[in-house]
This record gives C-alpha cells, structure tokens and sequence, in this order.
C-alpha cells in the first residue's frame, strides 16, 4: 500500500498531498537552505570588514550581501512580471497570466525588503532613515506602481479583462525599472555607485565572492518562491474558474425553474 | 574603545537587516505553502498537475 507520502518522493523529500510542492521543489529548497547556511557563514564570520580606502564601510559591508542580492531579486522578478505580460498579450493563455501575477507578488516582496535593508545602512551611513534621493524614491515609485498591479488584480472581478489590464500595467510598470537601476549614474545621488557591473569592481576576494553567492543565493529564492506562488496561483484560477461554472449552472438552473413555473424572464426581468 | 562601541553599533545594524530579510521571507514562504495547501485542497488532483 502506498500512501501520498510514500514511494520515490518518501523522507526528506516527501510532499503534502494537497500543496504546491513537488519533488523538483523540494531539492531545490534542500539546496537554498543548504545555501542560505553557506552564506551566512561567509557573510557573517568569514568575509573580513571592509577596511580599503577613506570611504571604506567597516563592518557595515555585511548589510550589502544582503542588500544587493535582494535588489537584483527584485529585478528578476519584474522583468519575469513583463515578459510574461508580453506573452500573456500575445498568447492569451491563462498560464503567462498566472506567471506575471505570481512574480509581481515576489518582486513586491523582494522591493520591500530592498528599502528596509537600504533604509538601516542608509540610518547609519548616512544618518537617516529616508532622503529624497534618485535612486532611493524611483525604487520607491516601483514599489508603489507594482502595489497599484496587485490592487488592480484585486479589483476586476472578470478574469479575461483582468488579465488584459493587468498585463497592459505590467508592461508599462516595467519601464521604471532600468530607471531605477541607472538613477545612480544619470542623476547626482547620495546612493554609492554600482559596486559590480562598473569596469573596475570595488570590491575583490572573499568579499566579492560572499557578495556573487548572495546574488545566486536570491536567484534560488526566488525561483523556488515561484514555484510555490505560481502553482498557488494556478490553482487558484482552477478554483475560480470552477465557481463560475458552479454559478452560472445554478442560474440557469433557476432560469429552468422559474420557467417551468411561470414563464421566463424577458430581458426587463419581466415575466412573459 | 570607541572603535568597539561603534562595531557594536554597526552589528546591532547588521543583526537588524538579516533578522528583517531572513525573517520576512521565511513568513511569506510559510504563507505561500499554508494558502497553496488550503486552495488546493479545493481541486480535485488532476488539476493539480505539478504533483503527478
């Protein structure tokens, strides 16, 4: 006898039977967590404090295997978000909506915790929480633009015209986002400049590997994050589709019976 | 001393973004897998075409 639980996907690598996980999810959450310990250690113990140059950070370079990683996450997933967008506008098929939806939930997530981790080193290199800074108010501006995307999903009951207009915002909402990346070299900024993809890296040894495997680390964030929400959002659809049948069979059971009974509605509700 | 007193500060500045990060998204993958459940417990296992 086997159970959900058991056979090849037993131990370790076991699945809930009614979730969104699967074999291929579970290894690949067995090698973030697996990561996620790694890099703790080389960001945390083994990374030395930066000490290179009158601007050097000290111990604070430690905020940056953070900060980064989920900044570039945040990317990632918005330019998922407008692919699929594109597709989804091109294709029609309920899967690249499901996919923007899902990425733009991620990449509101990933934002969030760009600002916060900006905001704490910004606190105590620069001495303030907040500064009206290029860079510092584009993000935000993407931040509040991908949260109009998931409010406007919310707010459209009919999922075709949802996923048209959503796909439209996704598009357009894209376009802040090589803003928001280029902020730092267009304007002047109090932000620093890019630390890696400049000729000459600012950083070098353990300090630009830590910083290189944090970035992988939040690619496998992320993608192990979209599995689970895009299966959730899948799945959620399915649902929702389901309901509406479910609805539409009772009205026009109702119709049936309210014409058997006494005549049928003509289009004024006015029994004929 | 004072060198010490300010990577004091700097640490509690560190501790504050991983434990924000890390803990942030340990809460939403927990949500993501508690809704994935409970929304798929809603549809029949064929439509769930990631567990075959």
């Amino acid at each position: 006898m086997t159970s959900p639980t058991s056979g090849p996907s037993a131990g370790l690598f076991a699945v809930h039977p009614d979730g969104t996980a699967s074999h291929g999810s579970r290894v690949l959450g067995s090698v973030v967590l697996a990561s996620t310990a790694l890099f703790l250690v080389l960001a945390l113990v083994s990374s030395p404090p930066d000490t290179g140059g009158a601007d050097a950070m000290g111990e604070l370079v430690r905020i940056m295997y953070v900060h980064v990683p989920v900044a570039n996450a945040c990317y990632l997933a918005f330019f998922v978000t407008a692919f699929a967008s594109g597709m989804y506008l091109w294709k029609r098929t309920e899967g690249w909506d499901c996919l923007a939806a899902a990425s733009a939930e991620v990449g509101v997530v990933f934002t969030a915790l760009t600002l916060a981790t900006g905001s704490i080193w910004g606190h105590t290199t620069w001495g303030t929480w907040w500064e009206w800074d290029p860079r510092l108010t584009s993000t935000a501006l993407m931040f509040v633009m991908y949260l109009g995307y998931l409010a406007l999903r919310r707010a459209i009951i009919d999922p075709v015209s949802r996923a048209k207009q959503a796909a439209i915002l996704g598009l357009i909402s894209f376009v802040n986002v090589p803003i928001v990346h280029y902020s730092v070299e267009w304007w002047r900024s109090l932000h620093q400049q890019p630390t890696l993809t400049r000729a000459d890296p600012t950083i070098d040894g353990l300090k630009l590997f830590t910083l290189l495997f944090g970035i992988v680390l939040g690619v496998l964030v992320y993608a192990w994050l979209m599995l689970h929400r895009f299966r959730m959002q899948w799945a959620e659809a399915q649902v929702e589709a389901k309901g509406l049948d479910v609805a539409l069979a009772e009205r026009r059971a109702e119709a049936r019976a309210d014409g058997g009974l006494g005549g049928s509605l003509d289009a004024g509700g006015v029994r004929s | 001393m004072i060198a010490v007193l300010l990577a004091a500060g700097a640490w509690s500045y560190i501790t504050a973004a991983y434990v924000v990060v890390f803990g942030t998204l340990i809460a939403y993958a927990a949500w993501v897998i508690v809704r994935g459940r409970r929304i798929g417990r809603q549809l029949p296992p064929e439509d769930r075409r990631w567990s075959q």
